[in-house]
């Protein structure tokens, strides 16, 4: 099956210009990746392939024929589908059931006939699979599984993954690329959306690279990293900064076997850690193995069952999830800059708008916030605007520890390579920092000390020295 | 004591009827995305326009039926009153995006106010009527077909793939849209169904149960029914057992009234204050649909 697509604009109705007028195609049987930064515009391609979004114009081929798919299941019947990045599937259904929901309405059960052949196909990718466990159970990288098996059940010639690897451990990521391998050799094609050169190199048949909307090169083996980078970024211009000095003897966070529950579940269970002045530790670890509770019993926001948790010097804490749990999206960039430390800014119980203002004009300078104005509310803002506010308010806290959960989540590249530069700065100037991260070469890069968490456990802690990638791997994954 | 368990739970099946109706029509309501908290006034609405239709048609109208039948007549111009405020609260909470709690407490003033004056218009008395023999029926019946309901639903619910579409609303219209659900139309009708059932509870009060219409029938079981699909965690089956436990403490109160151990007002607290103690026991282990009460709009 041979899919175009042809002068795709897509303008989302807050006037945001996703596409500017990209074309395509996709043969069969080939792997094509489509590389770009966040907000470069993949997702949203692939989305309008899917039916999910509507393009404002533009058109779609399959085999030469003009398609115009309302929904995905309109997609699905083409031939196309997507296994997203947040993975779409209806929690409170079973794996199963998550299937068979595209039969449509019957008053008769799932059919045996179904569950036979989706066995099938799982068993021919190697998959193994709960399929009668409420999907909300199941842990990521099965789910994603359950999702390529029902794209292949109901028929998809053509597979979008979104960002398939960001859910899954290493050696998760070289059984995915198996199955890459194997649809391909059934003659299906896949589009593989990632941000990530080294995956490209190692899969991709061809590479088209989208920047802003628009496509700015298409690549085919062999690949140049330095080229494929370029074509992604625009010019790379990077301020290398170092850790310079040795982690200091002081501690500035001391966690003695920590405990913590969820329910009746041991999320967090016996965890010991030490974070010194100068230093930055690493948490890493597959998504869902307890940082989230460990992060958030540390900066006081679960109740921990057991165990001790010291601070030394105050901190400042960058929440994993910006929108949620940062910044309160409908207010403005004055308010969010000053909440928590409103007191600093207060005569007598009232507060000097005027003091906060420049207080915000000088973060906005200072981290080079794009924003309309220190009024406009903090919704207006891009994703890596939000993020660098919510950076700047936390290191201008002047705390001894820093709490960074996944701070460069979701951020392209630009602002990754500023916000690890940032914590890099802190770090010299004699502060702790906390880094909870999912991705191993922002760890590799930044961190003095590298701690891998599994199930609850830190399963392998020390220097990054000593702490090879290979090691790293097998312990992310439980082995 | 012992020998008056046996009546005692042969009354509190019969009062658990009215409320497992309701809580099963909520069910489907609220597994589809769609909170209604207008039960209350459903049920009083239906046990209003059921002896009012057949007594309507009967006496002025003239129509000529045998007397088995007229019973079923009320039950079906219930349905059909309930049908009819399901539509109007569906089509708000679905196509309008409107906001559901306030249309459901629209639907409880409403039905407060329609029904005082109902009675006072048509039979011109003021808030009481006794519903002629000929319209009542034996509750055993309509327990039986609540019985069956239950069982149908949790079917539909749990065992065929319309159930599945109809959970997938609830929890995630988003993805359920894309799976080619039209999300809208399966929780209007889901409403629609929902609300029809808390007419026939309603129905069930007047014709069969207590033979009666007034201004205050349903007394709250609207309510309680509300709190017996959090305490069923939005399972059918589940809900027969909620329901037999509401109407054990329902008639227990009626009991207990019979001794004069203390004044009626205070036995009748027993079966409210018994929901307010069950709720607040499964209240945090509950597990609604995540869209529940979230109108679904596409981007």
């Amino acid at each position: 099956m041979k899919v175009s697509l042809r002068e795709i604009r897509k303008v989302f109705s807050d006037g945001t210009h996703a596409l500017r007028g990209v074309s395509l195609d996709v043969f069969p049987g080939e792997v094509l990746a489509l590389l770009g930064e966040n907000g470069a515009g993949k997702t949203t391609l692939m989305k309008i392939l899917s039916g999910i979004y509507r393009p404002t114009s533009g058109e779609i081929y399959v085999d030469g024929r003009r398609v115009k798919p309302k929904n995905a299941r309109d997609a699905l019947k083409l031939g196309i589908a997507m296994v997203h990045q947040h993975l779409s599937l209806i929690p409170g259904l079973t794996a199963l059931e998550n299937v068979a929901v595209l039969e449509g309405a019957s008053l008769s059960p799932v059919s045996t006939e179904l569950r036979r052949r989706v066995e099938k196909i799982a068993e021919e990718l190697g998959f193994e699979i709960e399929w009668d466990r409420d999907v909300e159970e199941l842990p990521l990288g099965m789910r994603q599984r359950v999702e390529i098996v029902k794209a292949l059940y109901w028929g998809a010639q053509l597979l979008i993954l979104d960002e398939p690897t960001t859910v899954l451990s290493p050696p998760e990521v070289k059984s995915l690329f198996q199955v890459v391998k194997r649809l391909k050799e059934q003659g299906r094609s896949v589009v593989y959306i990632t941000h990530k050169i080294p995956e490209v190199m190692e899969i991709a048949d061809r590479v088209v690279v989208l920047r802003r909307g628009l496509k700015s090169a298409e690549f085919s083996p062999p690949y140049d990293a330095k080229r494929l980078v370029e074509a992604m970024v625009g010019e790379v211009k990077t301020e290398a900064v170092e850790r310079l000095g040795k982690p200091g003897e002081r501690p500035v966070l001391e966690v003695k076997d920590l405990w913590v529950y969820d329910g009746d579940r041991a999320v967090v269970q016996g965890v010991d850690l030490v974070v010194r002045e100068r230093e930055i530790l690493a948490i890493v670890g597959v998504e869902g193995n307890g940082q989230e509770h460990l992060v958030e019993t540390i900066v006081g926001v679960r109740k921990r069952s057991r165990g001790m948790i010291k601070i030394y010097g105050g901190y400042a804490y960058i929440p994993d999830d910006r929108q949620k749990k940062a910044l309160v999206l409908e207010m403005s960039l004055v308010e969010n800059a000053i909440i928590g430390k409103e007191n600093e800014f207060a005569k007598r119980g009232l507060i000097s708008w005027q003091q906060a203002e420049r207080f915000t004009a000088k973060l906005i300078e200072e981290f080079g916030i794009v924003a309309p104005g220190p009024w406009s509310s903090a919704r207006q803002l891009s994703g890596g605007n939000q993020q660098k506010l919510v950076v700047g308010r936390e290191l201008s806290r002047g705390a001894k520890l820093i709490v960074a959960h996944q701070p460069t989540r979701g951020l392209d590249v630009a602002t990754t390579e500023y916000v690890q530069t940032l914590l890099i700065k802190t770090r010299n100037a004699g502060v702790g920092v906390l880094l909870v991260t999912s991705d191993l070469d922002e760890a590799y890069k930044i961190a003095d000390t590298i701690a891998v968490m599994y199930r609850g456990k830190i399963v392998a802690y020390g220097p990054v020295e000593e702490m090879g990638i290979e090691l790293v791997g097998k312990k992310m994954a439980g082995l | 004591m012992i020998d008056i368990l046996p009546l005692l739970l042969t009354q509190a099946l019969l009062a658990a009827v009215p409320i497992l109706l309701a809580s099963l029509g909520e069910i489907l309501t609220e597994r589809s995305g769609v909170v209604n908290i207008g039960l209350e006034g459903i049920m009083l609405l239906g046990a209003l326009m059921g002896p009012l239709a057949v007594d309507y048609l009967h006496n002025r109208a003239g129509l000529h039926l045998p007397d088995t039948w007229w019973p079923l007549v009320a039950m079906l111009a219930a349905a059909l009153t309930g049908a009819l405020i399901g539509l109007l609260h569906g089509y708000i909470s679905a196509y309008l995006a409107g906001d559901q709690i306030i249309s459901g407490v629209a639907i409880n003033l409403f039905a407060a106010g329609a029904v005082a004056y109902g009675i006072q218009a048509y039979w011109g008395v003021a808030g009481y009527k006794q519903v002629p023999e000929w319209a009542k029926t034996d509750p055993t019946w309509v327990a039986v077909f609540a019985f069956v309901v239950a069982g149908v639903m949790w079917y539909i619910l749990f065992k065929s793939r319309l159930g599945i579409i109809i959970r997938a609303c609830g929890e995630d219209p988003e993805s359920a849209f894309n799976m080619g659900v039209d999300v809208n139309k399966v929780r209007l009708l889901a409403t629609v169904i929902g609300a029809a059932l808390a007419a026939l509870a309603g129905a069930y009060l007047s014709i069969a149960y207590l033979s009666v219409v007034t201004k205050e029938l349903s007394a709250g079981r609207g309510f309680i029914a509300l709190a017996n699909v959090v305490f069923a965690n939005w399972n059918p089956a589940l809900a027969v057992a909620g329901a037999f436990i509401f109407g054990f403490f329902d008639a227990l109160s009626y009991w207990l009234q019979t001794l004069n151990l203390a004044r009626y007002e205070i036995t009748r607290m027993i079966p409210y204050i018994a929901t307010l103690l069950i709720v607040a026991g499964v209240i945090g282990r509950a597990k609604p649909p995540k869209a529940v009460g979230k109108a679904f709009r596409r981007e």
